[in-house]
């Protein structure tokens, strides 16, 4: 194999690589296509026509492929990389060129390209260090063998190992300069929203993420006393208002735009919570229940709410970053009746109390199972005639203690999940333990909601932070009692606890810092950083020493600049080169002296014209020029010739200046 | 019109800087698979600005990256280089003319690499081309190259080009020089001189000193149309194929003159690429040869330096259809 072929393989496979990390199902694609790539390079001889007919073929059939997929799968960006992967091995099958190879390169390009938007994965950053490397290696290797002549090998590449070092080096310096303005055109070019989180779901959305450990959320969530919250947390994500039989979705409405909240609370009477959140989740922000107000940090997105409290921020983000105050709160901690009035009229908005009066949260799906309403019934009836709102609730509460929760719910009979859940199976996750509270609550007359959000949390004693996956999504309900939203949780608890393990706390510090430098390096870090370098120079001491180093790059730069000069331009200490600084000289000074040569012509009949208009005077530059002629030549010795060259580079001295009288 | 004319004389200023920039520093363009690079890379600025993604932004700068490494070792590749031809010493007008194109790297560190060079003619078509795989620091290369020119007379070189597309085959970059060359063009070589046509334009008579075509055998060359029957080497041109005759002692020193017609354009010219061909014919077989070109008389020599004296004259005569 050549060593042009082993690199732009390695490249290739890189390119590969970085698909298949990113894009977590697809690894078994991108296995199946590197395999495919390698037994090309492999194996793969020169393709005969026949075959590069069927490679065109099947280069068609997997564009229209594509092409149809783009249009039924709502993955797009996974159809791109499968793409990438099938032109990769397309490539190593039939392209045996440089110029093929430079193609795959280009086509690992977008591999990466795709990679990124796919995923935040660290892993990433390896291979694009690898990419560095090797990339600029195989492209010097393809324009070597294109350089060289059939049959012979090409030049070795000797000291131009380098180039991939110098680029990373060189990349290095990019990132950091490169200025973070943020467009915004792409919206939702991001990664994949967490499912579960966006405004329309179905039953069993949620529970597609409860095995998945990928990160969602980092937080300090600190308490009045400025402890650390201990997990179990619920941040709360989305709120569901309408249920339609099978799954909720959010009311339409005009989120407000949140630009500065009335009073900016003070840290004593609230729990903070420091939130890192590396998903966009659809847009989805998650507060601690009873959120009072979210600030983003730094200004660097704009806030909306909406009736139901839902905090959302932009799509197009990769890492959200925001501060949140919020109520202490312990889940079915009910109030008290005697509060209700006072609480009922603080803090309540316009549009919730619109949505109360519209009865939003009350409304029940026209074709619901009539068991259910008979059900709420005679839960109602269980409570007591005259048994208070907060009886009736913990009364439903009481009604699931009997369930089960599972992550394998049985099939819906007829197409009611709910009724399956409540009548016949009895057991389910926290979807329908939810739903069936939040209904039940309805049908009692109880404004209820769904949320779903993130439950648990665990506690990394490193780096004093809770860190909440995708598995820890859940859902819950919250109702209106006692004029209030009160979080209930009809779900058991069972199936949620993780022991804590060591090696991964410390991934997960590491993690962090990764996300710290390379994720959250923004335009704000930019800012930040020119105005140290400001006060840097603002003080006289800093002043000094950033003056003192810059001097000191300068006067590397600089020596560097002069050495390779030195290198690059200076003739070689060749004999017969000697003789032709000794006629460079003896040019620079016949001109210095006002007397024009001829550039164009040779340097004996340049030096024969002056002859003819200076005299005599000029004819030691014409026997330097032969000099020099017979050295380069006719083969003599240099060393012989030097002295007489030196001879008549001091006769040329007499000549006079052009005009002045001889 | 004033607005014409200053826009003229910035299109003039431009091309001007342009061409010293050619010299000095050298141009840049992106080839083929550089210009789909140049799309990634702006696809993925795109991406990089509007998403805010830092990982895109790491792609973004090992693009760009290797854009900057591209242009700056290909600016290096071309640095201190000193070119020149080695042209062959006959050209004939149509004929193609194998040479070699000479690169010397005057660096003391790096070689230089996959440099093709060109030499240029008035515009902007090329004369002929080389490719170099590689030069040593402070050494040279030469590689072979090829020069066809379409007419007789003297003919200037001017400037000759390297170029390269090294590092990465992203960018083509070139630098140009201005090496100034003379040389005198030979008409077409033409067979088929005969004297119905020419009025007898070449006239052989015998040596001086009397001796004839019957001396002793010194060689062997391939026939040519006009040799006598009698001279052929039968033996030999029945194992070879093809008719070969003697050389003898007595035909060497025959004197040749070569006459041209008084003839113009297009005869003329086809008279002179005649008259070449027996003027390389007849030296090449020992013979003293002259020509009569107009007024202009030069007596039967042998040497090399007078039937280059002869094609000179052939070459720089006037008139005629170049």
């Amino acid at each position: 194999m050549q060593r042009r072929s082993i690199a732009s393989t390695a490249v290739a496979a890189l390119g590969l690589a970085a698909v298949g990390v990113a894009s977590g199902p697809g690894l078994v694609v991108g296995g199946a296509a590197l395999l495919g790539l390698l037994s090309g390079r492999l194996w793969g001889g020169a393709p005969s026509p026949a075959a590069l007919r069927t490679w065109r073929l099947a280069n068609a059939a997997a564009l229209v492929m594509a092409l149809l997929l783009v249009f039924l799968v709502s993955d797009r960006l996974m159809v791109g990389a499968g793409l990438v992967g099938w032109l990769l091995v397309h490539r190593a099958w039939t392209g045996r060129t440089p110029s093929d190879d430079r193609i795959t390169l280009l086509l690992s390009t977008l591999g990466l390209l795709l990679a990124c938007i796919l995923s935040l994965d660290p892993l990433l950053l390896g291979i694009f260090f690898g990419f560095a490397v090797l990339a600029p290696l195989a492209l010097v290797q393809c324009l070597l063998d294109e350089a060289a002549p059939p049959g012979a090998p090409p030049p070795r590449v000797g000291a131009l190992w380098a180039v991939g070092p110098a680029v990373i080096v060189i990349a290095a310096g990019l990132f950091v300069v490169l200025p973070r303005v943020q467009g915004g055109i792409g919206a939702g070019l991001g990664p994949a929203a967490l499912p579960g989180f966006q405004p329309q779901v179905a039953l069993g959305d949620h529970a597609m993420s409860r095995f998945n450990p990928d990160e969602v959320l980092r937080v300090v969530l600190t308490d009045q006393d400025g402890a650390q919250v201990e997990p179990p947390v619920y941040m709360r994500g989305v709120a569901l208002d309408v249920f339609d039989g099978d799954g909720w979705r959010r009311e339409p409405q005009n989120p407000v735009k949140v630009a500065a909240w009335p009073e900016l609370p003070g840290t004593a009477r609230w729990w903070v919570g420091e939130v890192t959140q590396v998903n966009t989740a659809g847009g989805a922000l998650f507060t601690p229940p009873e959120m009072h107000a979210l600030v983003p940090q730094e200004g660097s997105f704009h806030l909306r709410m909406d009736m139901s409290r839902n905090a959302r921020g932009p799509t197009s983000l990769t890492v959200l970053r925001y501060t949140t105050y919020s109520v202490p709160y312990a889940p079915g901690a009910l109030p008290a009746e005697s509060a209700a009035i006072e609480a009922r009229e603080a803090g309540l908005g316009r549009l919730e109390k619109a949505g109360l009066r519209s009865g939003l949260w009350t409304e029940l799906p026209p074709g619901l199972d009539p068991r259910v309403a008979e059900l709420a019934e005679r839960l109602r009836a269980a409570a007591g005639p005259e048994a208070s709102e907060r009886a009736r609730v913990e009364a439903v509460l009481a009604h699931f203690a009997d369930f089960q929760y599972t992550l394998d719910p049985q099939p819906e009979h007829a197409g009611q999940p709910l009724s399956t859940f409540l009548f016949d199976a009895k057991s389910g996750h926290c979807e329908y333990f939810a739903t069936g509270l939040a209904v039940l609550l309805r049908a009692q007359g109880v404004p209820a909601r769904v949320v779903n959000g993130l439950y648990g949390g665990e506690l990394n004693p490193y780096g004093g932070f809770l860190v909440f996956r995708q598995q820890d999504a859940h859902s819950w309900v919250e109702a209106w009692v006692g004029g209030r939203w009160v979080l209930l949780d009809a779900t058991p608890e069972g199936g949620r606890s993780q022991e804590p393990d060591a090696l991964r706390q410390i991934g997960e510090l590491l993690l962090g810092s990764y996300r710290s430098i390379m994720l959250d390096y923004d335009l704000a870090a930019q800012l930040d950083g020119l105005g140290a370098l400001r006060d840097r120079l603002g003080d006289r001491r800093g002043l000094g020493a950033v003056g003192l180093g810059g001097a000191f790059v300068f006067g590397l730069g600089g020596l560097g600049r002069v050495g390779l000069r030195r290198l690059a331009g200076a003739a070689p200490r060749r004999p017969a080169d000697e003789l032709g600084r000794l006629h460079a000289q003896a040019e620079a000074l016949v001109r210095s002296r006002g007397w024009p040569l001829a550039a164009e012509l040779p340097a004996v009949a340049a030096a024969e014209r002056l002859v003819a208009e200076a005299g005599p005077l000029a004819e030691p530059l014409l026997a330097l020029a032969w000099l020099r002629y017979r050295a380069r030549l006719g083969g003599e010795p240099a060393a012989a010739l030097r002295a007489e060259a030196q001879d008549a580079l001091r006769a040329l001295r007499q000549l006079p200046r052009r005009g002045a009288d001889r | 019109m004033r607005a014409g004319s200053a826009w003229a004389a910035l299109r003039a200023r431009w091309a001007a800087q342009t061409a010293q920039w050619e010299r000095e520093r050298g141009l840049v363009r992106p080839t083929r698979e550089g210009g789909w690079y140049l799309a990634v890379l702006a696809g993925v600025l795109v991406a990089a600005v509007n998403t805010g993604n830092n990982l895109l932004y790491v792609v973004l700068a090992m693009l760009m990256a290797i854009m900057i490494v591209s242009n700056l070792l290909a600016e290096w590749n071309l640095r201190s280089l000193r070119l020149r031809r080695r042209l062959p010493p006959e050209l004939f007008a149509g004929a193609a003319a194998s040479g070699a194109l000479c690169v010397e790297n005057h660096r003391r560190w790096g070689r230089s690499f996959a440099l093709q060079i060109i030499d240029l003619d008035g515009g902007s078509g090329e004369l002929a081309r080389a490719v170099v795989p590689s030069v040593e620091p402070g050494g040279e290369a030469e590689a072979p190259a090829t020069w066809r020119f379409p007419q007789r007379g003297p003919a200037g070189l001017r400037r000759l080009r390297v170029e390269s597309r090294f590092p990465f085959g992203l960018l083509r970059r070139w630098r140009t020089f201005d090496v100034h060359e003379e040389v005198l063009v030979y008409p077409t070589l033409r067979r088929g001189l005969s004297p119905e046509r020419g009025g007898a334009p070449v006239g052989a008579r015998p040596d001086p000193q009397g001796r004839g075509g019957d001396g002793d055998l010194v060689g062997l060359r391939e026939y040519s149309p006009g040799d006598p029957l009698r001279d052929l080497h039968w033996l030999t041109s029945a194992r070879v194929g093809r008719p070969v005759v003697v050389i003898r002692e007595a035909l060497r020193r025959v004197e040749v003159i070569v006459r041209v017609p008084p003839v113009e354009g297009e005869a003329l010219e086809r008279a002179l690429g005649e008259a070449a061909m027996e003027i390389v014919r007849h030296t090449a077989e020992g013979h003293a040869v002259g020509l009569e070109l107009g007024a202009e008389r030069r007596p039967a020599r042998v040497g090399e330096r007078w039937r280059r004296a002869l094609l000179d004259a052939l070459a720089r005569s006037p008139g005629g259809a170049r």
